[in-house]
């Protein structure tokens, strides 16, 4: 009886993609509510922390994504960062977030690594990008990156844009929709990362690359539109035309 | 002299009407706008009447100094500087004692909204610069720090209202102005998170009764309110576009 009386307490008081602010009420009752630190629960009343989105996942689950704000580390994420300081067993990368990257030698060496007869700067300088993924992160220590995996290790060759980071799950879309539009009417290579960096390289033309460029600044300016994939592919489509890389039909 | 006293007394309050054409509950024109410096992660320009604050938020961020971090929360810091030029007199731009005891105050105030826990190790800095003063400065400032946190996507449990009540010729008067907090009986300035109905910050300077207080008190948390539908509404209308 108390968990039929819990569900009919069950409730939701925004609709899918309602923007909220903080104070705003939410949700009472028996409802999940995902995204710690968005969401603040007290007495079974659940209030939105930062100026969001509401998205439902589900019935009687909501989540809140933010539109303004910061990078938050998570491990997994994949992460552009920029060495600052090179030390004696690890660089220290500026990541876009309250937190420094830590870099161990052993990732950038990629050998068994002795400090005292070849020192890392050898390896490392500052200014140096590199393409990392977080593996390890909690509150006490700061995020350890790795170099492990597809694709990660330093940047040698095309450009970064920085945008907000909030906007990058936009940028890649509901299933990869918008990052794979975006590749295949470019020809460029994208590669976004979680703190807002993207990296762009390998297209035909600077034509090309701007394009790109300009197609990104607009998600980020322009986040939460019905149907944005489509406006984008269509400003492309004329873009290219008038840059005079494909011939217009009529 | 003591005629004087009557007269300037007697301005202050007349046929229920305050020196600037208000009624004892009625609010300065409020205007609230959010996002006016580029530089800064969340700003805020806060006008109540004649006063005008502006705010700016940076962080979080590396506090620049280990020692001051704290291992389980950030570091919440505030600064609370008048603009030489936002008085009558010119004022020394050095921070005064006043100043550096509202700076705390201020950031008192705010602490109880700011998730500061999801951030440890870390420092979030908030900057308030009051332009133009014409009473209320302290409320007014908290007001411009909550818009500007909440600009910034600093995560918090509510945003923070800041309303001044005042005793004016015996009577109970909201969002009090500086002349009436010069010649009046009592200033309360309050700082509310509405949503979650709490008071983070109550002062009082001045004289009340045990009736009035709660009086007072019941005025400050409407007024605050009123304070707060405006701050949503200046930071939904960033968003009016979003489809």
């Amino acid at each position: 009886m108390s968990s039929e009386a819990g569900q009919r307490s069950a409730n939701i008081y925004v609709k899918h993609r309602d923007i909220v602010l903080p104070g705003d009420l939410v949700a009472s009752g028996e409802v999940s509510v995902e995204r710690y630190p968005y969401v603040y629960c007290v007495d079974r009343r659940c209030y939105s922390t930062v100026i969001g989105v509401a998205e439902e996942k589900g019935e009687g689950s909501i989540r809140i994504v933010p539109l303004e704000g910061f990078y938050r580390p998570q491990e997994e994420d994949i992460v552009v960062g920029i060495v600052e300081e090179v030390g004696i067993t690890s660089a220290i990368l500026d990541i876009r977030a309250p937190y420094k990257g830590i870099l161990p030698a052993s990732e950038i060496v990629g050998k068994q690594y002795n400090p005292a007869q070849d020192p890392l700067i050898n390896y490392v300088s500052p200014g140096d990008i590199y393409l990392a993924k977080i593996e390890r992160f909690d509150l006490v220590r700061d995020p350890l990156l790795t170099l492990k995996g597809k694709d990660l290790g330093r940047v040698v060759d095309g450009i970064i844009i920085e945008i907000v980071p909030t906007r990058i799950p936009r940028v890649i879309g509901k299933r990869r929709s918008m990052i794979d539009m975006l590749v295949k009417e470019t020809q460029c290579h994208i590669v976004p990362a979680a703190n807002g960096r993207i990296i762009i390289r390998g297209c035909p033309s600077s034509d090309h690359e701007a394009m790109a460029i300009s197609a990104i600044k607009i998600i980020e300016t322009s986040p939460y539109i019905q149907g944005l994939t489509e406006k984008i592919r269509e400003y492309l489509v004329v873009e290219k035309v008038r840059r005079g890389l494909v011939r217009g039909e009529g | 002299m003591s005629e004087e006293k009557v007269e300037t007394k007697r301005r202050l309050i007349e046929n229920g009407r305050r020196i600037d054409g208000r009624g004892p509950q009625d609010i300065r024109p409020l205007r609230f706008e959010v996002r006016v410096l580029k530089n800064a992660n969340g700003s805020a320009l806060v006008e109540y009447g004649g006063t005008k604050v502006l705010a700016a938020v940076y962080g979080p961020r590396d506090p620049g100094t280990r020692s001051i971090a704290l291992p389980n929360r950030a570091v919440l810091r505030c600064r609370y500087h008048m603009a030489p030029f936002s008085t009558h007199e010119r004022k020394n731009p050095a921070p005064s004692r006043r100043e550096i005891e509202l700076s705390k105050v201020i950031r008192e105030a705010l602490e109880p909204a700011v998730i500061t826990e999801a951030f440890p190790r870390t420092a979030i800095d908030v900057f308030i610069e009051v332009l133009n003063a014409d009473g209320g400065t302290r409320t007014a400032g908290i007001t411009a720090a909550s818009l500007a946190l909440a600009d910034a996507g600093i995560p918090m449990r509510d945003l923070v209202a800041g309303i001044a009540v005042g005793k004016v010729e015996g009577t109970l008067v909201l969002d009090i102005n500086e002349e009436e907090d010069m010649h009046g009986e009592a200033d309360m300035p309050m700082a509310v998170m509405p949503s979650l109905g709490l008071i983070t910050l109550i002062q009082l300077n001045g004289v009340l009764s045990d009736s009035e207080f709660w009086e007072a008190i019941d005025l400050g948390l409407k007024g605050a309110r009123i304070v707060y539908e405006a701050q949503k509404e200046a930071l939904r209308k960033r968003y009016s576009s979003v489809e």
